[in-house]
This record gives structure tokens, sequence and C-alpha cells, in this order.
């Protein structure tokens, strides 16, 4: 009988000891997956944007200054005077966002070349 | 008049209290000296200990069971029940337990896990002390279901240790929980010896490549799989995993700060106080004091040791299959005791080279071992209930 016991003992020492090492171990491939993905993800992204920089750099400044003075003119129906053009991280903007910067941008020196 | 007043005097509980509720007020004293003037486990040990004199105090009727009688199909109380007859089933209805996890979860930084995946495997080693303790358990004349309960203490987590008990060996939760957070407030006189035995002097002054960062969409992403695997893979598991792993989604979420507060400050402090309160009130002379209870004492020194040696023995193996780049010290930490454990470890690791900063190593497998110990104890469910 106690050395029933004992080889049954053994033997939840075995299988516990087994599932714990394989569930853990199934853990740890799966977060180093994840990781690996993460990185290859991260590294496509950063690509992109190198990509997207370097078109942007490559473009001819002038002929974009020219487009985007025409559309500004449009947007705000008056003659305005480009000064300074900057990039905005391109990031999901919000109607109330893009409305506040154009009440601010003709709020500025806009007026007063009319 | 006098009838009255004896009547009063008759119902004292004086007359009720002998020797061995005497000697359970000296063992309260000795864990409420602990907790208060040593500062081992205060969280869990001073309510624990309360409920240990209350247990004790005779004719209080706090755990007396309420008379129900059912009159036309709606049950009307003539009794309502005592106040921890009914606390106590936060225990029973294993709602407590899982709810000390979901506020872990949110405690929790998985990050130093994530940074190095291989520390899950010095999580899972250190299980190893609940299933030798189980077998020593047997050895000594327990019941398989009693033997489980006993070996979860290797575990070195108190949630999982009451979890279980409370479903296998009820009868056993006074002192599976006071030698649970005992110990686990011992671990840094336990371990340290253990630690030093197992390791060589090089090994132990190996200093650690600093961990990665990790990215906020895999800590997102950690919860969900384990949850989903572990339930899979081992179902008793479910409340524990599922609430530790929901607590962590709310941490790593960012969108809910409320709830992840509200989870790890007022949710965890207010079960703390019933949960401790409700397995010291099981405390009650006849049924703690046992040759039992001496033998779950041993038994959970056997089991605290043995899982020190599975985390270290694991850590040893990784330092050679990794040429040298892996501090076997930290294995030690794969005993859950958050995070003690680590701090063990990096201590330890410190007194050899000063300039060696282990902690953060060490907080890989110690969180790991918080997993592993609720897959042991859903392992150990999955055969037994």
């Amino acid at each position: 009988m106690f050395w029933d016991n004992i080889f049954e003992g053994l033997l939840v020492l075995t299988v516990g000891m087994t599932g714990v090492l394989s569930v853990l171990f199934l853990f740890y491939l799966i977060i180093e997956g994840v990781n690996k993905l993460e990185i290859f993800l991260v590294e496509k992204q950063k690509n992109k944007a190198e990509r997207a920089k370097t078109i942007i750099e490559s473009e001819n400044e002038d002929d974009l200054v020219a487009i985007l003075t025409a559309a500004a003119s449009v947007t705000l129906s008056s003659k305005i005077r480009i000064k300074q053009i900057r990039f905005i991280k391109s990031q999901p903007v919000s109607p109330w966002a893009t409305l506040g910067r154009m009440n601010l941008i003709s709020s500025h020196n806009i007026q007063k070349n009319q | 008049m006098f009838e009255h007043l004896m009547r009063f005097v008759e119902q004292m509980g004086f007359w009720s209290i002998g020797y061995p509720q005497l000697i359970m007020f000296a063992i309260s004293g000795i864990l409420m000296y602990l907790a208060i003037v040593k500062g081992f486990e205060p969280l869990l040990l001073l309510p624990i200990s309360f409920g240990a004199i209350l247990a004790n105090l005779p004719n209080s009727g706090l755990l007396v069971a309420p008379v129900i009688e059912m009159i036309n199909g709606e049950p009307v109380f003539h009794e309502a029940g005592g106040l921890y007859y009914w606390i106590s089933k936060g225990i029973k209805l294993e709602i407590f337990p899982p709810l000390i996890f979901l506020g872990i979860g949110a405690m929790t930084d998985f990050g130093p896990l994530l940074s190095n995946p291989k520390t899950f495997l010095l999580g899972a080693a250190a299980q190893l002390g609940v299933f030798a303790a189980f077998i020593f358990a047997v050895a000594l004349g327990f019941t398989f279901k009693e033997a489980a309960s006993i070996g979860i203490i290797g575990g070195a987590d108190g949630p999982t240790a009451i979890y279980l008990t409370s479903k296998l060996a009820p009868h056993l939760l006074g002192p599976i929980a006071v030698a649970a957070y005992s110990y686990m407030a011992l671990v840094p006189l336990i371990q340290p010896p253990i630690m030093k035995l197992l390791t060589t002097d090089t090994e132990r002054k190996v200093v650690m490549e600093p961990p990665k960062k990790v990215s906020k969409r895999v800590k997102i992403l950690f919860p969900i799989i384990v949850m989903v695997f572990s339930i899979l893979v081992v179902p008793p598991t479910a409340p524990l995993i599922a609430m530790l792993m929901g607590g962590n989604l709310l941490r790593e979420s960012g969108v809910v700060e409320r709830l992840a507060k509200m989870a790890s400050n007022e949710l965890i402090n207010i079960v703390t106080f019933f949960l401790g309160t409700a397995v010291g009130i099981t405390m009650a002379a006849e049924s703690f004091l046992r040759l039992q209870t001496i033998f779950i004492i041993i038994l959970g020194v056997i089991a605290f040791g043995m899982s020190t040696v599975g985390g270290v023995l694991m850590g040893k193996i990784m330092y050679r299959l990794t040429g040298g780049k892996v501090n076997p010290l930290i294995g030690s930490a794969g005993v859950s005791a958050v995070p003690m454990a680590a701090r063990v470890s990096h201590n330890v690791g410190l007194e050899y080279n000063k300039h060696n900063y282990l902690l953060m190593h060490a907080m890989g497998p110690n969180v790991a071992g918080v997993i592993g110990s609720a897959i042991a104890a859903g392992i150990l469910l999955a055969i037994f209930k």
C-alpha cells in the first residue's frame, strides 16, 4: 500500500512537472514568435517611413510649394502668401483640430495682405 | 431578576475557554508579532491571526449556519447566520482567490518576462517542490487530495494555495495558508543557503545583458495569449488565470486606468482582509492543534526548498546552454513570492559582484512562477477533483 502510494506520487510528479514545463515552454515559443513578429513589423514600418521620407525629399520643391499655395488659396478663398511649409506628423486628425488649425491660419497675416 | 443574571453569566464565553483555546491565542499572538514587529507578510498574516483569535472565542456565533425554511417555495430566514458564515462563502464559492489574482494581474509588469521569455522555463522548474512535497505528504499518510493541497505550498503563492485547498482539502485550509504565507515571508532565510550550495562562484558572478524593451502591442497580446492557451490546456486553472490575465489586460491596455487602479488598490485591499480573516477563522483549536499541522509545517519547508532547487538547477542548465549568459541565481526566483524571491536573487548576486544588478532579470522567472503555480494547481485539480 505504502509503495503503491509512493509510485502513484512519482507518477503525479512526472505528469505534473511535464505538464507545467510543456505549458510554459509553449508560452516561451509563442512569446518568442510574437517578439520576432513585432521586430519584423517595426522594421517594416521603419522602412516604409524612410521610403516616404526619400520620396518627399526627392520631389521638386518648387512644384510642391506651388501645389500647396494653390490648395491653401482655394481653401481660404483669398490672396495669400506662403511663408513657411512644414510637415505635420501623419496621424488621424479630428475635424475639430482641422477647423481650429484653419481658423488659426486665417487669423494671421492673411488679412493684412488682402 | 436572579434568573436573568444567571442566564447572562452562563452565556459568557469564559466558561468554555480551555487549554486548546489558550494555545491558539498564543499561536495567534506569535503570528501577529511576526506581522507587526517583524513585518512578515503583514497584509495576510495580520488578518489571519485576527481571524484565528475570533475563531477561538467561544459562543461568538460567527460561523453559525442560517436557519432557513422554505414556505410556499420562498426561503424564510429564522436565523440569519453568523457574519463569517457568509464571508467564508467567498472562499468556498471560489470568489476571493481569483479576485486577489485580478489585483495581482493589475499590479504586475510582465515586461521582464516578455523581454526574456526563456525565463518561463525557470518558473516551470521551480514548481518541482509542489510535486516533491506531494510524494513526501503521501508517504506521511496524507490522502492524495490532502497531499496535493500541501504540495502547492511549494508554489509560494498564497491565493493559489487557498484556492486549491478550499477545493481539495478544506479542513486543512488554516494550517496550509499559515504555512504558505509564513514561508513566503521567510524566503530570504530559506533560499540563500540552497542557492549558494548549488552554484559555483563563477556562476554567481555572471552579469546578464540588460533586458530588451517590450512593445505595448506585445504587452497587450500577452495576457490574451496566456489566458486562451492556459484554459485550453488546463481548464481547471480558468478562474485564476482568467482573473490574473484580465487584471493585466486592464493595466496594459492603458485605456481603463480607473479599473486598473480599482483592481490593484481598493478591490485587492478589501478582498485581502476578508480572505485573511476568513482563513484565520478556520483555525479553531480542535481543527488546528493536530499532529497533521506539524507535518504540514515541515512539508511546507520541504516544498519551498525543493522549488528553489528546481529553479536553480534549471538556471544551471540554461547557464550551460547559453554559454554562460544566464546567472543561475535568478532560477530561485521562479517560486512565485513576488517580488521577495526576485530580491533574494538580486541580493545574493550582489554579495559576489557589487555591480551585478539581477533584480529585473529575476523578475522574469518570478512572474513566470505565478503562472506556473496556477498551472500546477490546475493540473492537480484536473487529476484529483
